[in-house]
């Protein structure tokens, strides 16, 4: 902005105000570079992966342009406050056509990366593995999640998966709407009283526990609605999926 | 600035009681709000309904016993201590008596009785149909071991889960707790009125550490009593009768 040509106060307050910018953007970044992973949940797989890195990548470019506005603001606020009303207009600005293209198109330029990696995550995600996916049926119900694991003919109360396979989930839910959400696996959507709904293929990557949690409020006890999901290794899994068919067999009925 | 007498400064005064006034009020309102706000949850207890626990009684070291029964209204503990009618505020919802807040030791073998009083509802999950978690993966049905009933002749489930983000052991037991057939004379009078001959279920687990856990019916059972959902409204999302808590410690 242009306050008044070749005013030196004004080329002081505004070398001021760009001095604090740098240091401050610099010293944010660094800080969220260092921590911003940190700060991050657990990824256990591809897509998760790449939100994790998409929110601290969007933020550390976010970072800077929001400190511009705040260090504008604030230095305004301080360096040129009084104590009585003004009795005069403050001074008439004028942006420059080059300042606006800049302005212009450094946030156009930002935006339009943005959009390009989110269109890439996206095409990423909708990109089917090869080969067959372990298919896992998801039942909601108030308030617990039920797993049937159809080519075993297993059920659980827990969500056991092997590591390194591509699974797919067929949700749906028996009475109202819930939310199935496996945070770890950046796996969300809503369970359909009526309807089977699957989602996109995801890879367990890593060993470990997780959960799935409830993210649609369904009730009395939606807080409680979740369910364990573990992660295990090929021979693990195989295991578990005998122990539970033999638990499943057992006994006479009623 | 340009000082023109005593207008101005009158004005400006005026102005500055008005919004210290304002902030009052605010402030005032804002405190009124919360405070109001939890006097309400006071006077309804929290989420509802709140029996007192019933603590299961020791039967040997490390064991426990704790009787339950599941009526198909709520006379028996949600009326009158003499049993004349009253029912509570609900009378027709189906209930676990004498209460939905329990308490058992921790590392501890525990034995669980029920009296199932209600006919069988069909089950919308047959994953319920299957005794969960308990030890042996069993129960007793009438003296019977069984490990999995006929998914249409439950009449509710006693389903013990773990609440997310703690720290106690992960604890998952359902049993189904088969429904008296619907054609079976009344036998016994409790309260006041009168049901048939229970099935009785007995089954045992184990706790771990010290820890509060919570219990459902996964039967349907709530249907056209207070609501839809699928039946499982009503007396399935009150506390006090198809859902409670079990205090481990």
């Amino acid at each position: 902005m242009t306050q008044r040509p070749g005013s030196g106060r004004s080329d002081h307050h505004l070398r001021n105000v760009l001095v604090w910018w740098v240091v401050l953007s610099v010293l944010a970044e660094i800080g969220w570079l260092v921590a911003g992973p940190l700060l991050m949940p657990a990824a256990a797989s591809s897509d998760a992966v790449f939100a994790n890195t998409t929110i601290v990548v969007f933020t550390a470019l976010a970072i800077p342009v929001a400190l511009f506005v705040w260090v504008f603001m604030a230095y305004s606020l301080i360096r040129f406050r009084v104590k009585s009303r003004p009795s005069e207009a403050g001074p008439h600005l004028v942006a420059s056509n080059g300042q606006q293209i800049a302005w212009l198109g450094i946030t156009g330029a930002l935006c339009l990366f943005l959009v390009i990696w989110g269109l890439f995550g996206m095409y990423q995600a909708s990109t089917d593995p090869p080969g067959r996916p372990l298919i896992v049926d998801v039942t909601a119900q108030q308030w617990t999640w039920t797993f049937r694991y159809p080519s075993a003919g297993v059920s659980s109360n827990q969500l056991v998966l092997p590591v390194g396979r591509p699974v797919e989930f067929e949700v749906t839910s028996l009475d109202v709407v819930h939310g199935f959400d496996v945070h770890a696996f950046s796996v969300r959507l809503d369970a359909n009283p009526g309807s089977v709904i699957a989602t996109n293929i995801v890879t367990p990557t890593r060993l470990g526990s997780f959960s799935v949690r409830c993210v649609e409020l369904c009730g009395l006890y939606h807080a409680y609605m979740w369910a364990p999901v573990k992660v295990v290794s090929d021979q693990d899994f195989a295991a578990w999926l005998r122990d539970a068919a033999q638990g499943s067999r057992g006994g006479a009925g009623a | 600035m340009t000082e023109r007498g005593g207008a101005p400064d009158q004005a400006r005064e005026g102005g500055g009681a008005r919004r210290a006034a304002g902030a009052v009020l605010a402030v005032a309102v804002g405190f009124a709000l919360v405070l109001g706000a939890w006097a309400g949850l006071r006077l309804i207890a929290g989420l509802g309904y709140e029996p007192a626990s019933l603590t299961a009684a020791r039967s040997g070291p490390g064991q426990a016993s704790i009787s339950l029964a599941v009526y198909p209204d709520s006379y028996p503990c949600h009326g009158s201590a003499s049993g004349a009618p009253g029912g509570g505020a609900d009378p027709d919802w189906v209930t676990f008596c004498p209460t939905t807040s329990l308490r058992v030791p921790a590392h501890s073998l525990v034995t669980v009785t029920i009296r199932e009083y209600d006919t069988a509802t069909p089950l919308h999950n047959s994953f319920f149909a299957t005794v969960r978690g308990t030890v042996n993966g069993s129960m007793l049905l009438n003296g019977r071991p069984v490990r999995q009933v006929s998914a249409d002749q439950v009449g509710h489930t006693f389903t013990i889960q773990t609440p997310p983000n703690t720290t106690e052991p992960y604890l998952f037991v359902s049993v189904p707790l088969v429904g008296v057939s619907g054609s079976a004379p009344n036998a016994v009078t409790i309260a006041g009125h009168q049901y048939p001959k229970p099935n009785v279920i007995r089954f045992q687990f184990r706790t771990g550490a010290p820890g509060t856990y919570i219990w459902h019916c996964y039967v349907p059972c709530g249907a056209g009593l207070g609501g839809s959902q699928e039946g499982f409204g009503g007396p399935m999302g009150t506390t006090g009768y198809m859902a409670g808590t079990i205090t481990v410690g």
